[in-house]
């Protein structure tokens, strides 16, 4: 036996939480962007731990599928700020107040 | 405790230590860096508990194309070192205590839990036996990802084109 | 494989198909762009409709088509060509780039009906990510307003992030229950609820799905999002979009059987709380697009109380209350697109004096608004009717009293509305708004459906009726 279970969803829950900070706290847009990422990440993890416990495939399927999205993800969030950069020439959340919360 | 155990609980500590330190960097470019050393960790932790298929994709997809798109636009937007200035204590100090908390209640939970302590054998699992298990039972959903990848290239392509002068009516502002 | 009930789908698919290729082949010219996607539009509401009694499950049992997706997607259709029907003078948009606008409202549309028919943990996430990255793309297109990329990155943002949860939430339920077949989880759940984190994994997995529709404390992102995007767009997410959301959080929300105290009183709590904040806010807007935004939020708080309800009565409502909300949501927002002709911002100021410029669209707002405040004779209040009688039939009297209150607080800021255009003269005079036959054609169609739904509500509630026994397999 490798670990219990609930050793490899405690990881991905740190993971997760350090994720969640991360896109919350911070006010750079791509540190945002790189919490989901972790975020992502971490599911992936649980996910994993979850298909080997039950000793199946779809947990791991399921993360090939989280790789695509967050890929798909990536570009687009990029290229949002690309374009927003070029029309303000800062990525910080704090420029970006054309539209109250 | 075992080899695979311990080779784990390695394995947990860069992860986590290396995300830790990702998340508080001011210098985007290190922010990144650290966080391929995560995911490198990340890929370990699959090919550890048996999916190295899966580990080898993360190397590929995640930390080969993703962070590395990542650098491309980082290096490419010029930002200051200054951009964020130092941390504010006001700004960071309610996510920090919140994500201690969700950490102490997640930690509770987990370990509480009556399932917890199921015990994970090792087993491994081949690409070949991978794909079949993909293609017969996910077809759906490998489709309608191949559609999402195509409408996010048109899209990322869109947003990403140097503003387009002001369109004489013809077909030049198309993708 | 049955093919033949993937119809829907495929015809949806190879207008996306046609469309694309359009878009790379030929000459943009606005006028043919709209009619064609207008009849396809057409075509596809028909589809629907023939396809409604359509049964039996597709794709090794991902994939369930049932009387309650097949009614939903009739629902999403008809959104869909009402939507289209708004395009007549797409000046939110750049000229070149019409079919790809049209190329991605498909796309969300056909991704939101895969939605309602999925019966698997994956396809749902999938189907989600895919109507959502549409949205996403839609939202920034805008011509000449610098507020809409603001707003898609917000929106993407807040997007991703809902989406990474619920993703976890999907992990936990995974570990616990092995398997990601929703039918397996109903059966299993259940029992499971005792298991901290069966329950942490479908509170988390409730979140994407309070995302799209709004609920406190995901509403954040609406407003901003409504104002930054253009009118069309927002149009299409206020209506389609939530009721794809709805639909599938009521597959989501049967999982669990409503046996669960704890479960219910999380619901009762956000209900309350989206309610509350949604119409308490909506009071000091503006902007009418923020208006509605905050209205929306409101209107999510109504929905959940009709899902807690864990009834088939409850069900029921919530589908009659989706399909009212997208009639007289739409009629808003049409009336709102006619009199901002031009694709900006419509202030609620400006709408002083609309009785002199066109009385139709004067009365369909009247119309729209006392819908969505619960008048009778309308069909918003029939819907809100069958609600709060779903839910006193489960006890939650006080729940129901504070809905009462917020319908009242609810009908000030629309009052306000209805104000502007009848009785605030403007300060320069505007000129009339002329209306196509068409667009006459249906205000005067979308009036008489809000009002004789209303008044004779018989037949949609034994379509919802039948709808919600099939969604519970009964």
């Amino acid at each position: 036996m490798i670990v219990p279970y609930g050793h490899v969803l405690l990881l991905a829950g740190i993971l997760f939480v350090l994720g969640l900070v991360c896109a919350v706290a911070r006010r750079n847009l791509v540190m945002v962007l790189l919490g989901v990422e972790i975020m992502l990440n971490a599911a992936g993890i649980a996910f994993v731990g979850a298909a080997l416990r039950w000793q199946q495939l779809e947990g791991q399927v399921f993360v090939l599928f989280i790789m695509t999205i967050a890929a798909a993800e990536v570009s687009v969030g990029l290229a949002l700020i690309v374009r927003a950069y070029r029309r303000t020439g800062s990525i910080d959340q704090n420029t970006y107040d054309l539209l109250k919360w | 405790m075992t080899l695979y155990a311990l080779i784990f609980y390695v394995l947990a500590a860069v992860i986590v230590v290396a995300t830790l330190v990702a998340v508080t960097r001011r210098n985007l470019v290190h922010a990144v860096v650290y966080l391929i050393i995560s995911f490198f960790g990340t890929a370990m932790v699959y090919y550890l508990l048996g999916a190295p298929f899966l580990g080898i994709l993360e190397v590929i997809i995640y930390a080969g194309a993703i962070m590395v798109l990542f650098l491309f636009i980082i290096m490419m937007l010029r930002v200051e070192r200054k951009a964020e200035h130092r941390f504010s204590l006001g700004q960071w100090l309610p996510a920090a205590l919140v994500g201690l908390a969700f950490l102490v209640l997640v930690g509770l939970l987990v370990l509480t839990d009556p399932g917890a302590g199921a015990a994970l054998t090792a087993a491994t699992v081949s690409p070949r036996v991978f794909g079949r298990f993909l293609f017969q039972r996910y077809w759906l959903a490998v489709e309608i990802v191949s559609f999402l990848l195509l409408i996010v290239l048109i899209g990322a392509l869109f947003l990403g084109r140097a503003p387009e002068r002001r369109p004489t009516g013809g077909r030049e502002g198309d993708s | 494989m049955n093919w033949g009930l993937f119809i829907p789908e495929l015809y949806y698919l190879a207008v996306c198909g046609i469309l694309l290729l359009l878009s790379m082949v030929v000459k943009p010219n606005p006028r043919r762009d709209l009619v064609s996607v207008l009849f396809f539009a057409a075509l596809g509401v028909a589809v629907c409709l023939a396809s409604v009694r359509l049964e039996g499950t597709l794709f090794a049992a991902a994939y369930r088509v049932d009387l309650f997706s097949q009614v939903f997607k009739v629902i999403l259709a008809v959104g869909f060509l009402l939507v289209v029907s708004l395009c007549t003078e797409l000046n939110g948009i750049d000229e070149g780039h019409h079919l790809e606008f049209y190329l991605l409202l498909t796309t969300c549309t056909v991704a939101m009906m895969l939605l309602v028919s999925s019966v698997e943990l994956l396809t749902i996430y999938v189907a989600l990510e895919l109507s959502s990255y549409s949205l996403y793309l839609l939202v920034p297109l805008r011509r000449g307003h610098d507020a809409a990329v603001e707003a898609g990155i917000k929106y993407l943002l807040v997007g991703t992030s809902a989406s990474a949860v619920m993703l976890f939430g999907f992990a936990c339920l995974y570990g616990v229950i092995h398997t990601t077949q929703v039918a397996e989880i109903v059966r299993v759940l259940p029992g499971m609820l005792g298991q901290p984190v069966a329950t942490i994994g479908l509170l988390l997995a409730f979140c994407g799905f309070f995302f799209k529709l709004a609920v406190f404390p995901f509403h954040f992102w609406a407003p901003g999002v409504y104002q930054g995007a253009a009118n069309q767009v927002t149009a299409f997410i206020a209506t389609a979009s939530k009721v794809a959301a709805i639909a599938i959080l009521m597959r989501i929300v049967a999982l669990s059987g409503g046996g669960d105290a704890y479960l219910v009183k999380v619901l009762v709590t956000l209900s309350i709380a989206s309610m509350t904040l949604g119409n308490l806010v909506a009071i000091r807007q503006k902007d009418m697009k923020r208006l509605l935004a905050y209205s929306t939020v409101a209107h999510a708080g109504y929905v959940l109380i009709g899902l807690l309800s864990f009834s088939p009565s409850g069900y029921a409502s919530t589908i009659f209350y989706a399909f009212a909300y997208l009639v007289m949501k739409f009629t808003c927002f049409l009336v709102l697109v006619k009199v901002a002709a031009d694709g900006s911002d419509l202030q609620i100021a400006q709408l002083a004096g609309l009785h002199r410029r066109s009385p139709l669209l004067a009365m369909a707002l009247m119309v729209g608004v006392f819908g969505l405040a619960g008048i009778p004779p309308t069909v918003g209040f029939a819907g809100k009717f069958l609600l709060f009688t779903a839910a006193i039939e489960k006890g939650h009297l006080a729940l129901v009293f504070i809905a009462m209150i917020n319908v009242v607080i609810s009908l000030y800021y629309y009052l306000l509305v209805v104000k502007a255009a009848y009785l605030l003269e403007p300060d320069e005079d505007r000129p009339r708004i002329r209306l196509s036959a068409p667009i006459t054609l249906l205000l005067w169609v979308l009036v008489t459906v809000i009002v004789a739904a209303g008044i004779f509500p018989a037949y949609l509630l034994e379509v919802a009726d039948a709808a919600a026994r099939a969604l519970l397999g009964l």
